[in-house]
């Protein structure tokens, strides 16, 4: 396998009860690449997410990191998941924990690092998600928006080879989405690996790399995002990207 | 000496033994209220049975059955407490018992978020209870644990039913020598509402030091 990739799906399956989810999930993600999904509520997506990093157990399929088969029986999954950044709709900061220490404690208790040196690192990753000066308050006294951003830099603390992003603005007033969006833009310039699943689709023009798109548990289209979100070919594609239109071209009226 | 004197020296006595036995179940029936809860929510079917079997048990029996089992049915069976181990071993019981309700309720009621994002830290199981879990779930258990404390204060003077020499047993001892059970008793009762409203201010404190803008209890 090229060393480049550095996450390879292949055929994943997941059910709950009798209800398929994923019926079949296999696409790969390269090393510096935006990918993007996107697909109506109930195609799969965060499901998908969930068992790339093995929070939700996939029933049936494979998946690489950088290599390494994940999907194996005897790999340790927390070790697996220090490798890969999470970054929730709902942000899920520690709601105990300073924006500074919700940054450090996964390299304090994970990574066993020194505590100094742990905060060294997250207050450099607070200053990369621009809130350097907010490091000693708790979450519940930031904004929506400061909240996603901290959860961001608690991501990247942990240099994660591949960050998801389940729906990182959809709970977000509209006023906050775009600082979120400013930060994740910037990182994709970096060229930190990641997978956003969004709507977003000016996010996804700028830098994305390929929008996969879900339908009913498959991948029914995928392509250059430019393609996909004006020269769809598939109709339920087509469908779902004229009603995001719809809705913001009435929202900007 | 005076009836005072005398009193006062003799209260004194007990009341040293009283703070001791605290001294003792305070801390261990917080560690065991922990243990039972945290036992429970994430313990495997055998443990979590066994920790809720142990739970439904201690809060089925009255405390004065549980007191007297330890010390007087346990040596037929071959296993011997002095006095003042038989009853701190009854109290932290049966006060870890209840306080465990406290602590699993408010384990439960702690966002499934919070242990998603523990979890994609790389975090493995007892990481995240002690990390994450806990310190948000012993904040809301507080006020309900303060309670328990309370009751463990006031309970202790079933000690003297197992011949401990505490507050309650040297003030009744005293009484039967004097016969005074106006100044014996109040003076008595005084000390025991002392050391609850203590608690109460001491456990007020932890709380306002413990307090995390978001997570208090309201």
């Amino acid at each position: 396998m090229s060393s480049d990739i550095v996450l390879k799906v292949e055929d994943l399956h997941k059910s709950y009860g009798n209800i398929p989810v994923l019926k079949g999930i296999s696409f790969e993600v390269r090393r510096g690449e935006t990918k993007i999904i996107c697909g109506p509520s109930g195609s799969g997506k965060s499901t998908l997410l969930r068992c790339l990093n093995l929070i939700t157990k996939p029933d049936k399929g494979r998946i690489w990191l950088e290599g390494e088969e994940i999907t194996d029986r005897n790999v340790n999954i927390n070790k697996v998941r220090q490798r890969i950044g999470f970054v929730f709709q709902e942000f899920n900061l520690f709601n105990h924990l300073t924006a500074l220490r919700n940054v450090s404690i996964g390299l304090e208790v994970v990574k066993k690092m020194d505590k100094n040196e742990a905060r060294r690192i997250a207050l450099e990753m607070l200053r990369k998600v621009g809130l350097e000066e907010h490091a000693h308050k708790y979450p519940a006294e930031l904004s929506g928006g400061q909240k996603q951003r901290v959860a961001i830099a608690r991501a990247l603390a942990m240099n994660p080879a591949i960050i998801f992003y389940d729906e990182p603005t959809s709970a977000l007033d509209p006023q906050l989405i775009g600082e979120v969006l400013e930060v994740m833009k910037a990182l994709a310039r970096e060229k930190v690996t990641s997978i956003v699943v969004t709507h977003e689709m000016g996010f996804a023009q700028s830098v994305g790399d390929e929008i996969l798109f879900m339908y009913d548990g498959k991948i029914i289209e995928q392509g250059p995002p430019l393609q996909i979100i004006q020269n769809p070919k598939c109709e339920q594609t087509r469908r779902f990207f004229q009603r995001i239109h719809e809705l913001y071209a009435r929202e900007n009226k | 000496m005076s009836f005072w004197e005398e009193f006062i020296s003799y209260l004194i006595q007990g009341w040293i033994t009283t703070l001791e036995i605290l001294a003792v179940c305070i801390p261990l029936s917080i560690l065991l209220g922990l243990g039972l809860a945290v036992a429970r929510v994430y313990g495997n079917r055998l443990i979590s049975l066994i920790a809720g079997g142990f739970v439904a048990l201690l809060r089925g029996l009255p405390l004065v059955v549980t007191l007297l089992i330890v010390f007087f049915a346990l040596p037929k069976l071959g296993i011997f407490f002095p006095p003042f181990w038989a009853a701190v071993i009854a109290f932290v019981m049966c006060s870890g018992a209840y306080q465990s309700e406290y602590v699993r309720g408010a384990i439960r009621s702690i966002d499934i978020g919070q242990s998603l994002a523990a979890q994609s830290l790389g975090m493995t199981k007892l990481q995240e209870v002690v990390h994450i879990i806990l310190p948000q779930a012993f904040r809301r258990a507080l006020p309900g644990i303060t309670n328990e404390i309370i009751y463990l204060i006031l309970y202790s003077s079933l000690a003297y039913l197992v011949g401990v020499q505490e507050l309650f047993a040297v003030a009744k001892h005293f009484n039967s020598l004097q016969f005074r059970p106006i100044e014996i008793f109040s003076t008595t009762a005084l000390i025991y509402a002392f050391m609850a409203t203590i608690a109460t201010l001491a456990f007020r404190k932890i709380e306002v030091k413990l307090r995390i803008p978001g997570l208090e209890i309201t």
